[in-house]
């Protein structure tokens, strides 16, 4: 999302970061999709000795239970993309149901926007932390407590747009035409609302596999399946990793991971914004 | 009446080996605050506390290399009954404000205790205490109890009457002059939140000379604390991993100590549900572990496999003649079946631990599917207090020193909240517990002990999967550690044995 | 009339937050007075009943929902379970770091995000501007807590210019309280850097998208055209970017009070983030209820003064 993508004369130039971040994000899906083809060690295989570096047969060598270090950069893209889509897709459309209801519904908008309000202002981090500690460290809970904070600061915005489009006077007219609400939302308030749904699935889904990988990092992170966030926790645990190089074969290729795929939903992100609202881009390059 | 069965010279245990040591800063870290300093304040979360405790405060005996010594004491009587200590004290022990030790404040001490019970040790044993004269003090207890020279003795911090008799809320007063004792070194400053602690030499220390100037703690994140050894931030850091040695056998000054394995992976069966309640089940566990590559995959490094019968095999107390089960997973599955499961379901609690992911695998090839509810420490200590489990994985310290522990785990009542069977109720194992207890001979209680652990072992109230040490990294300029026979206290692996922080007087 | 239905609003959700803050720390499995760590050892019975009656563990619940609205209404807190010490000090103690830390690390990431923004909706095509947002964004993109290990590993060990963890050089008299700032800004330099480094995209990106379309419009070329010195220009454009930005930049304050967790923890630093995760681990219940108090009711608070100054929210900008 940076500016001189906008600044380019040609369509190409405008949407090359796109198409880059999604070639990233696609080799990433493709890799995690075909996980136990590109790596042949099963993750929770020991194949050497604990904490081998890399050498024949072993790319990145082993981790603390001398289980396949590739093989569990592979199969983590798993989890990662995983709990990033859960929570982006639940996230989404929990932002969208209950922004849509607290401006349209016949009653109760008062409730829903003071429930939303609650859940604003419950510091964040803190409850991702005493949900993980009370449901397990485990995928489920994560993404559980990851949609619980990331919801509700979107269904405020929707909120708003919702209420900004329904005074529109083709929305008047709809309903003039005797529309059912459903088909209002439908028709007319959801290609309004469909661009920041888009920007806030990107942003959150980013957001989560981050978030996955710090919880991991903190020890929250389900030791009995492969994530990035994990191998991150067993390397930073290991008291020799800033003593040996083992920091480089071991730590640093999931935390390239986690970053080529936030850079590449992000990437996209760029263009999704632009190609929804092409009005803001020529503006964009009008202010030149 | 006061025969005396044994009289202990009061000697002078200084640590051996040549050559002084630098005096300055000795620079300690641990991963956490451990609290306010006093005995009622401190954390008691992890043994970081009660070591920290031992620095301002002093106890009637400690441990050197040989075992128990006496301290605070020079000597101690035990009535034939063993309901009866005397301790002689040492004269012209001054507390750190200058006002001069005496066997009231021993009596104080007990007494206030049982007012405001202390965390690390169970006092009520304890009957009367009584000052007689400035340097005499006697102890009647309840019943004869053969730990109580190494775990109440060795444990109990003596407090000042003149500070604390009129203090209502101790765990509340914390105040710097408030945490005075007569240790070797004296509390100059603490910053809690922060975990800083300061401690100061205390110059007129009665056992010898404090080898540095000043002690301090720095709160360092465990996984970080070799590092900031290797860069020389702090003087001693914790590993509890073997590869630290091979990592500085060649360094000029780096050393790593090793303390005795008194760190226990274990698991703890619930004898009250279904399939445990089934000691072929607990059996089958047992051959189907292969705890000897598991105690090396997860020391990585030449690891210990855990003895049925519990106590470790360096202990002094093991008893090497216990049922063995070797690992036969061909055998697990016969037991499987014969405890007449066919391919049981069984739910493995544990905090998050690669352990369990070795072990998974292990008893799948023994025919038993063990699904993990990974949960964080407490919730797992409450469900199995509760009895809402099949199995559980726990480490904890305290694996040695005087084998009470052994009653104190799995026959402890009410006080074991966390680490005990439920549904074990041996009756011949409960009694031998409280006999052992009450033995006052060495070598009857030592047959006992041994019996116990053999019932241990066969009726498996727990499997001991392998033994921890804890590898001290440190400047061997600055520090020369002692070993303690089961470790500090009761079973303490820690570096800061105060002896090996005073020098000759 | 607005402004009455959002103060009762607010009373209304700070009054849950009050009763959820009791709530939702028993419903978490544990107890604090069960002994719980891996390495504890175990608790002798008249040790674990005392920690029971002197705090009360032993009541029934609404007695002790009702010790705590009482405590509330003195303004008392109680006492920590674990460090025994006032829930109101221990709080205190830790939100001065916290605010320390993590507010000047917000305070920055404006000033800083601000700047790349402006330069980047201005100079859009020079060169040293694109590189700027280009490397602020690619930083922004990485993990809070790997940036904080790298500044761990680059700046703390393989060269030691800053410390690695703490807030304060332990026990070293500094000789006044300019030192002692120092120190202070020293130990905070390598947290705050990995906060600035989350924190400043976002502000940058927000404060470009503001004045990018501001700047087409027809009354620039008006001001300019009316011969306004190109400062006012500027003026005039910042003053359309300054909602979202002060919307954003009360957001991440209010947010600030919580503490970083993550970075906090990395660094050993003593703040709310790290309290609060000691709380949780030992079950300390009065200390978790005033983290989570403080936390919210600060959060709360901001965003009812947001929405006082009706701001509206920026789909752009808010949250995750």
């Amino acid at each position: 999302m940076s500016g001189w993508v906008t600044l380019g004369p040609g369509a190409w130039q405008r949407h090359a970061t796109a198409a880059s971040g999604a070639i990233l994000l696609l080799v990433i899906v493709v890799l995690a999709a075909t996980a136990p083809l590109v790596a042949h060690n099963p993750p929770g295989l020991t194949v050497g000795p604990p904490v081998t570096p890399p050498g024949r047969g072993l790319p990145l060598g082993t981790n603390v239970l001398g289980q396949d270090l590739y093989s569990h950069l592979v199969h983590g893209a798993r989890t990662s993309l995983l709990v990033g889509f859960l929570v982006a897709a639940s996230s989404t459309a929990m932002a969208a149901a209950v922004g849509t209801a607290s401006a349209m519904a016949p009653r109760g908008r008062e409730l829903i926007l003071a429930v939303v309000d609650l859940f604003l202002a419950i510091p964040s981090v803190p409850l991702v932390v005493l949900l993980v500690v009370f449901l397990g460290p485990g995928l489920w809970s994560v993404s559980l407590a990851l949609l619980v904070i990331s919801w509700a600061a979107y269904a405020r915005v929707v909120r708003a747009q919702v209420l900004s489009t329904v005074r529109k006077e083709y929305v008047s007219a709809v309903r003039a035409l005797g529309a059912s609400e459903a088909r209002v939302v439908r028709t007319a308030i959801l290609p309004e609302v469909a661009p920041i749904l888009f920007t806030k699935f990107l942003l959150t889904m980013r957001w989560a596999v981050v978030m996955e990988a710090g919880l991991g990092l903190l020890g929250l992170a389900d030791p009995g399946r492969v994530s990035w966030g994990l191998t991150l926790h067993q390397a930073f645990g290991y008291p020799l990793l800033f003593l040996t190089n083992a920091w480089l074969w071991w730590a640093t290729p999931p935390a390239l991971a986690i970053v080529l795929t936030t850079v590449g939903l992000m990437a996209m992100g760029r263009d999704i914004d632009l190609w929804l609202n092409p009005a803001a881009a020529d503006q964009g390059r009008a202010g030149r | 009446m006061l025969a005396a069965i044994f009289l202990v010279a009061a000697t002078c245990v200084l640590p051996a080996g040549a050559g002084p040591l630098p005096s300055g800063v000795l620079r300690l870290a641990w991963w956490t605050d451990v609290g306010f300093p006093t005995p009622f304040a401190v954390s008691s979360l992890g043994p970081g506390g009660l070591v920290r405790l031992s620095l301002i405060y002093d106890t009637l005996t400690w441990k050197d290399r040989s075992g128990a010594i006496p301290w605070l004491a020079e000597s101690w009587r035990v009535s034939p009954d063993g309901r009866r200590y005397t301790f002689a004290l040492r004269p012209g022990i001054r507390w750190h404000d200058g006002r001069p030790f005496s066997a009231r404040d021993v009596q104080f001490s007990f007494e206030y205790y049982r007012e405001h019970p202390f965390v690390w040790a169970d006092t009520s044993v304890v009957q009367s205490v009584r000052a007689e004269g400035s340097r005499t003090v006697t102890f009647t207890l309840t019943e004869p109890f053969a730990p109580f020279i190494e775990d109440i003795a060795g444990v109990v911090p003596i407090i000042p009457e003149h500070i604390w008799k009129d203090v209502r809320e101790p765990r509340k007063a914390q105040s710097v002059e408030t945490a005075a004792g007569t240790g070797p070194y004296l509390l100059a400053d603490y910053r809690p939140g922060a975990g800083d602690y300061r401690f100061r030499a205390n110059p007129g220390y009665f056992r010898g000379r404090p080898l540095y100037d000043e002690i301090h703690y720095a709160v360092i994140p465990t996984e970080r604390q070799v590092l900031a050894a290797q860069n020389g931030q702090i003087d001693a850091a914790m590993a509890d991993t073997y590869d630290v040695v091979p990592a500085f056998s060649a360094h000029p000054h780096l050393r790593v100590w090793q303390s005795e394995p008194l760190s226990t992976a274990r698991l703890i069966f619930n004898l009250a549900r279904p399939p445990f309640d089934r000691r072929e089940a607990r059996q089958a566990v047992a051959y189907g572990i292969n705890r000897t590559q598991l105690a090396t995959l997860m020391t990585r490094g030449p690891g210990i496999p855990g003895s049925p019968g519990v106590v470790s095999p360096v202990d002094r107390w093991y008893a090497p003649r216990v049922r063995r089960y070797p690992y036969d997973p061909v055998q697990a599955r016969n037991l499987v079946a014969t405890a007449g499961y066919s391919s049981p379901q069984i739910e493995l609690l544990s905090s998050p631990s690669p352990v369990v992911i070795v072990m998974q695998d292990m008893l799948r090839r023994a025919g038993m599917e063990i699904s993990v509810r990974t949960v964080d420490a407490r919730t797992r200590a409450a469900l199995v207090s509760e009895g809402k489990f099949q199995m559980a994985l726990t480490f904890h310290i305290g694996a040695g020193g005087d084998p009470d522990y052994l009653r104190r785990w799995f026959a402890g009542g009410e006080a074991n909240l966390f680490g005990q069977s439920p549904g074990f109720n041996h009756t011949e194992f409960l009694r031998l517990a409280t006999e052992q207890a009450r033995s006052v001979d060495a070598a009857a209680r030592r047959a006992i002990v041994v019996r116990m652990q053999e019932i241990l072992a066969e009726e498996l109230p727990t499997l001991a999967l392998y033994y921890r040490r804890f590898y001290w990294v440190h400047d061997s300029r600055k520090l020369r550690p002692v070993d303690t026979p089961g470790g500090i206290m009761n079973g303490i692996p820690l570096v800061e044995n105060k002896l090996a922080l005073i020098g000759p007087r | 009339m607005a402004v009455a239905l959002r103060l009762a609003r607010f009373a209304g959700l700070a009054l849950t937050v009050v009763v959820l803050n009791f709530v939702v720390p028993r419903l978490l499995p544990g107890s604090p007075a069960a002994p719980g760590g891996d390495d504890a050892l175990l608790l002798p019975a008249a040790a674990y009943r005392a920690l029971v009656e002197t705090y009360h563990l032993d009541l029934p619940t609404h007695e002790q929902f009702g010790r705590y609205i009482a405590g509330l209404v003195r303004g008392d807190m109680g006492f920590s379970l674990t460090s025994h010490r006032p829930v109101a000090a221990v709080v205190v103690e830790r939100l001065l770091w916290t605010l320390f830390l993590v507010g000047g690390a917000v305070v920055m990431a404006a000033a800083l995000g601000g700047l790349l923004g402006w330069a980047a909706a201005w100079h859009g095509r020079a060169r040293c501007a694109r590189i700027a947002m280009a490397a602020s964004v690619g930083v922004g993109a990485l993990p809070e807590f790997l940036v904080a290990m790298l500044l761990i590993v680059l700046l703390a060990s393989r060269f030691q210019i800053f410390p690695s963890g703490g807030a304060l050089t332990p026990f070293v008299d500094l000789g006044g309280w300019p030192r002692t700032v120092g120190d202070a800004i020293w130990h905070a330099t390598l947290p705050g850097l990995a906060l600035v480094a989350a924190l400043a995209p976002s502000f940058a990106l927000l404060v470009r998208n503001a004045l990018v379309p501001v700047m087409g419009e027809r009354y620039l070329a008006t001001a300019r055209a009316k011969g306004l010195p190109e400062r006012r220009v500027v003026w005039h454009a910042l003053r359309n970017a300054l909602p979202p930005v002060a919307t954003l930049f009360g957001l991440r304050l209010g947010a600030a009070v919580a503490g970083a967790a993550v970075v906090e923890r990395v660094f050993a630093y003593p703040g709310m983030g790290s309290l609060l995760f000691e709380a949780i681990v030992a079950r300390d219940y009065p200390l978790m209820q005033g983290v989570f108090l403080v936390s919210s009711l600060a959060v709360l608070t901001i965003n009812t003064m947001l929405d006082l100054l009706s701001a509206r929210l920026d789909p752009r900008t808010v949250g995750p």
